[in-house]
């Protein structure tokens, strides 16, 4: 007895000899605990991309571009899951907290343009998410490392005032370093190039002046500054787009919905067919019978688009034939996720002047526009310039008229960016929103809820935010800019 | 690789009418897995299963997972006169998975039985058997390797890069400690043939290790924490009796009865309020624990009331945009009986199980009825109305109307609001079945889907026979018998009991198109030899 005992004691301290230091051991070897500020870049820009948007699928209904004919799908209609402001607000809060990481590592490093990419990401992140909810945690946001759970939540006005303070400091940082040039890598936006990053900051903060003009018009000079500068994304290849082209290992996870019940919205397809738009083929599939022919001609023999008006019941929708799908090509490397065209800062350029902001030629700006995004969407030369000539499309020398001219091709430019449709509606009210019958409002949405859980996890915060909305915490409560 | 070693000293001694055994013990254990997973997403050749034959770079990711524990532990068992018995424990654990500061700890435990029939001598006819048992005891745990340093996430969808976690390590992490007392007696009367055994307990978890949700706002969708302190009290019941025993005849009973109450006393106090167990169906449906509350609340939007009477508006059911709360998602209590009868050489059992209270949001239900697929939707339908010439069916009385206008539809049992004098007033207005249905019972409407878990269930049955022994065997036994038979329940899904099993996690509150249990019926033979 006594021997086993002291055997089985003399193995154990054998063994024990061979123990480990505790804190070695809890650490994981395989994954990385340190990395550099490129490695967070591509990932940041590319969530800015893609996940915050949810593939454009939401947008598109909010923004009256798709509908559904499933009843399982009834976002059209405002019927939306919690889920669907989570995947917002839970991603870009994600994405914001890898930026913080980002900038912080930039400081560290020196490093001004990954810190100025770090600064023009969060102030497109944020502004995209008051501009979705209104009052957003963001002073206090990403502060989990410091155990703050329950970061209250600021005005839309503080948080884009905020934001173009952080633009400027990025562009100024870019601006003094212009040969810096991102020498690590990790930029699939611009490879690195500053002066297309400060086009975008100044195009960002231009996007964000027209939206606040209504409510601050002191921020007219600001405008007519940049326009004048002129520092604005001018080209395609100035887009700020992910391009799904297999860089960085980017291969296109863009999914159109449940094939066949994904349709054009009403809204949309009847602006399309009222110029008989060049970009129809490429944004949609017509709506074909067995033979291949269409389902739906005008009196002159054209092919109709045929769109659902948003927000219907069932119903209604089983009674249109011979609906217009998104085009499925868009599955492919043609559907970038586009944050910011040059085709929208082309007609802010021509609203800015029609409006009397600036002085200029509107029609140039304008057509510049159109041109620009009839070649993204993949359109002809000469099918751009027929467009162009018809009459219906020229820009009518009655400003009014102009202006709407204006904001219904700015619609148009917003396919696949459907938020920034529904968004640019908000801000000046047109094309005209269908309000459907099965709506779960009574006028158009002007803001999603809040993510469920808010309530639970953060309530004292998530109340003072309610209370700020004018409408509670419902789609309807208006933003600062656009009440 | 999974080392563990036991190094094991006891002693007895016996002093007079005591006896005494002391252990001392010392546990070492080391795990150390290594693993390297390879994925292809297609192959060159078909059908060669083989890395190498990978068309493009295969994903490798490699896995890792170390942990190292141990422990050191006293106890000493006295007995006297086998009718006092006294354990005392004592036990320190050392862990790598916590950090420096807390990865030793102490805990302690002590448990008391007497056995009062011999120690006072009782000689009753009516108390046969009387223990008595009381004990306290501690427990310490640690948690899982990996969680208190922050590691990148390597992208899924870029080569090179990396994000954050979702999950905020925790690198102050404390152990875990349960308190629990427990006090008991199990008696017998009337020479054994009723026995009453009952436990009562309490513990409370202290520092329990939560991965809580946070506000996504924090930068983080869970937070690593030692979270508070939950509570837990029960009863135990068990009876089990023999009415009748005879040479040919024989009946037992068995029953038993529980009740838990689980409690949030706090959890991290100005930091995490509300601890969310479950949240389901796209957040429609969230289950909570809040202080001061019962674990388990379920929460979710519900019909708009006006005096406990749903409002109705041009017929269809409104609902509010409140989070209310609906119920409890444990049951308050569970009972079960089982009977044992023999009669000469039949023998008859068979086990009921019942669960009283408790609530769940029933996904089944929803979408047999928003659709109108469920039984309860056919009231108000055209097709089973009385009068063919249009009707409306009022759900308050259960009965057709009659209509001149030929409409058919139903007429939900409330309130609607009167525009002229601007005051609730019965619903008369009727709104056809498919769109009366869908707003009843539409998956937002969580109240409309949730309902209690109260079941009672006849677990099982069995009718044996002993056969007379043949063939050189010692005997056999021919038996009839049937699992899951029959089940009694107001739970419009198939079984209110089956919970739903999600990432390896339980998820209270929630039933989720599950199949039903299935009913097995059979005949065996058994043999022995």
């Amino acid at each position: 007895m006594k021997s086993t005992q002291w055997i089985s004691l003399m193995v154990t301290l054998s063994l024990l000899t061979a123990c480990h230091d505790f804190e070695e051991i809890n650490t994981n070897p395989t994954r990385l605990t340190d990395i550099n500020a490129a490695s967070l870049l591509t990932q940041v820009i590319y969530d800015a991309g893609t996940r915050s948007r949810n593939y454009g699928d939401i947008g598109n209904y909010v923004g009256q571009y798709w509908t559904n004919t499933s009843l399982i799908d009834q976002r059209h209609r405002y019927d939306f899951r919690g889920s669907d402001s989570e995947e917002i607000y839970d991603n870009i809060y994600g994405t914001l907290y890898d930026i913080q990481d980002l900038k912080q590592r930039a400081r560290k490093e020196n490093l001004d343009d990954y810190l100025a990419a770090g600064l023009i990401l969060d102030a497109y992140l944020t502004t995209y998410l008051t501009d979705m909810f209104g009052p957003v945690p963001y002073s206090e946001a990403v502060q989990g490392d410091a155990l703050n759970f329950t970061p209250k939540f600021d005005t839309q006005e503080t948080i884009y005032r905020a934001n173009v303070d952080k633009l400027t400091e990025a562009y100024d940082l870019l601006a003094t370093k212009p040969e810096g040039n991102f020498i690590r890598g990790g930029d699939p936006f611009y490879a690195g190039d500053n002066l297309k990053w400060r086009k975008l900051a100044n195009s960002l903060k231009l996007r964000m002046y027209m939206k606040m003009v209504k409510a601050d018009p002191s921020v007219v000079p600001q405008i007519a500054g940049l326009i004048n500068q002129g520092e604005l994304i001018s080209s395609a290849e100035e887009t700020a787009a992910i391009v799904y082209d297999g860089r960085f290992g980017l291969e296109s996870t863009q999914e159109t919905g449940t094939p066949g019940s994904v349709a054009l919205g009403e809204t949309f397809a009847t602006i399309l067919q009222a110029t008989l738009d060049p970009r129809r083929p490429h944004m949609a599939d017509l709506g074909v019978d067995k033979e291949n022919n269409p389902v739906n001609v005008d009196a002159d023999g054209n092919p109709v688009y045929l769109g659902v008006p948003s927000g219907e019941n069932p119903d209604i929708i089983r009674s249109f034939d011979g609906l217009a799908a998104p085009y499925n090509g868009l599955n492919g490397v043609r559907a970038p996720s586009v944050l910011f065209s040059q085709a929208e800062v082309e007609f802010y350029k021509a609203e800015a002047i029609l409006q009397g902001y600036v002085t200029g030629d509107a029609a140039t700006p304008y057509q510049t526009g159109i041109r620009a995004s009839c070649a993204w969407w993949g359109v002809a030369e000469a099918d751009i310039d027929a467009h162009l000539a018809n009459e219906a499309v020229q820009l009518s020398a009655d400003t009014p008229t102009a202006i709407h001219q204006v904001w219904t091709q700015q619609y148009i430019n917003f396919y696949y960016e459907g938020y920034d449709g529904w968004l640019n509606y908000r801000r000046v009210g047109y094309p005209e929103f269908h309000v459907g019958s099965a709506m779960l409002t009574d006028e158009i949405m002007q803001r999603m809820v809040y993510p469920p859980l808010l309530k639970s996890v953060n309530a004292a915060h998530y109340q003072e935010a309610v209370n700020i909305l004018d409408q509670g915490d419902n789609l309807l409560s208006s933003g600062w800019w656009s009440k | 690789m999974l080392l563990n070693t036991d190094v094991i000293l006891s002693q007895h001694w016996s002093l007079g009418d005591i006896s005494l055994n002391g252990t001392l013990g010392f546990n070492h254990r080391y795990a150390d897995e290594n693993g390297i997973a390879t994925e292809a997403e297609a192959l060159i050749i078909p059908g060669v299963f083989n890395i190498a034959n990978a068309e493009g770079n295969p994903l490798v990711s490699p896995s890792r997972r170390q942990e190292e524990h141990y422990g050191a532990y006293g106890l000493v068992n006295a007995n006297y006169k086998d009718m006092i018995f006294l354990d005392v424990t004592e036990r320190n654990d050392w862990t790598s998975t916590l950090p420096p500061d807390n990865n030793s700890y102490f805990y302690p435990s002590v448990a008391l039985a007497i056995d009062a029939t011999q120690l006072f001598d009782i000689d009753l006819t009516a108390l046969s058997y009387l223990k008595l048992r009381a004990s306290a005891a501690q427990v310490g745990s640690d948690t899982d390797p990996y969680r208190l340093d922050r590691y990148y996430v390597t992208s899924y969808a870029l080569n090179g890069a990396y994000s954050n976690p979702s999950t905020r390590p925790n690198p102050d992490l404390k152990p875990e400690r349960t308190n629990s007392l427990e006090v008991g007696f199990d008696a017998h009367f009337l020479e054994h043939r009723l026995n009453l055994d009952a436990t009562f307990y309490k513990s409370v978890t202290k520092d329990q290790i939560l991965s809580m949700p946070v506000d996504p706002a924090s930068g983080y969708l869970t937070a690593l924490l030692n979270a508070g302190s939950v509570s837990n009290r029960g009863i135990e019941l068990q009876l089990t009796a023999k009415p009748l025993y005879a040479d040919n005849f024989g009946w037992d009973i068995s029953a038993n009865w529980s009740a838990n109450r689980g409690r949030v006393k706090e959890l991290v106090p100005g930091i995490v309020d509300t601890y969310i167990l479950g949240s389901y169906v796209g957040s429609r449906v969230i289950v909570k624990a809040e202080p001061g509350e019962q674990m388990g609340r379920i929460y979710g939007k519900g019909y708009d009331k006006y005096k406990g009477e749903i409002i109705f508006k041009d017929g269809l059911a409104a609902r509010d945009n409140d989070e209310d709360y609906l119920g409890n998602v444990f049951p308050d209590w569970r009972a079960g009986l089982v009977n044992n009868i023999r009669y000469k050489k039949f023998h008859l059992s068979f086990q009921f199980d019942y669960q009283q209270g408790g609530n769940a949001y029933s996904i089944t239900h929803f979408l047999m009825n928003y659709t109108g697929k469920g039984e309860k939707t056919v009231y108000g339908r055209e097709s089973g109305a009385t009068y063919p010439s249009g009707a409306e069916y009022d759900m308050a009385s259960g009965q057709w109307l009659q209509n001149a206008d030929g409409r058919f539809g139903v007429i939900g049992d409330g309130v609607m609001l009167d525009e002229e004098s601007g005051e609730y007033v019965s619903n008369t207005v009727s709104a056809a079945a498919p769109y009366y249905y869908n707003a009843m019972y539409e998956r937002d409407q969580i109240e409309g889907n949730v309902f209690e878990t109260t079941f009672l269930k006849l677990r099982n049955l069995r009718l044996a026979y002993d056969l007379p022994a043949f063939w050189g065997m010692k005997g056999a036994q021919v038996a009839l018998y049937g699992n899951e038979l029959f089940l009694w329940t107001n739970f419009p899904a198939y079984d209110p009991e089956q919970s739903v099993v999600n990432n390896g996690s339980l998820t209270p509150g929630l039933e989720a198109v599950g199949s039903p249990s299935t009913r097995t019926m059979g005949i065996d033979l058994k043999l022995t030899f």
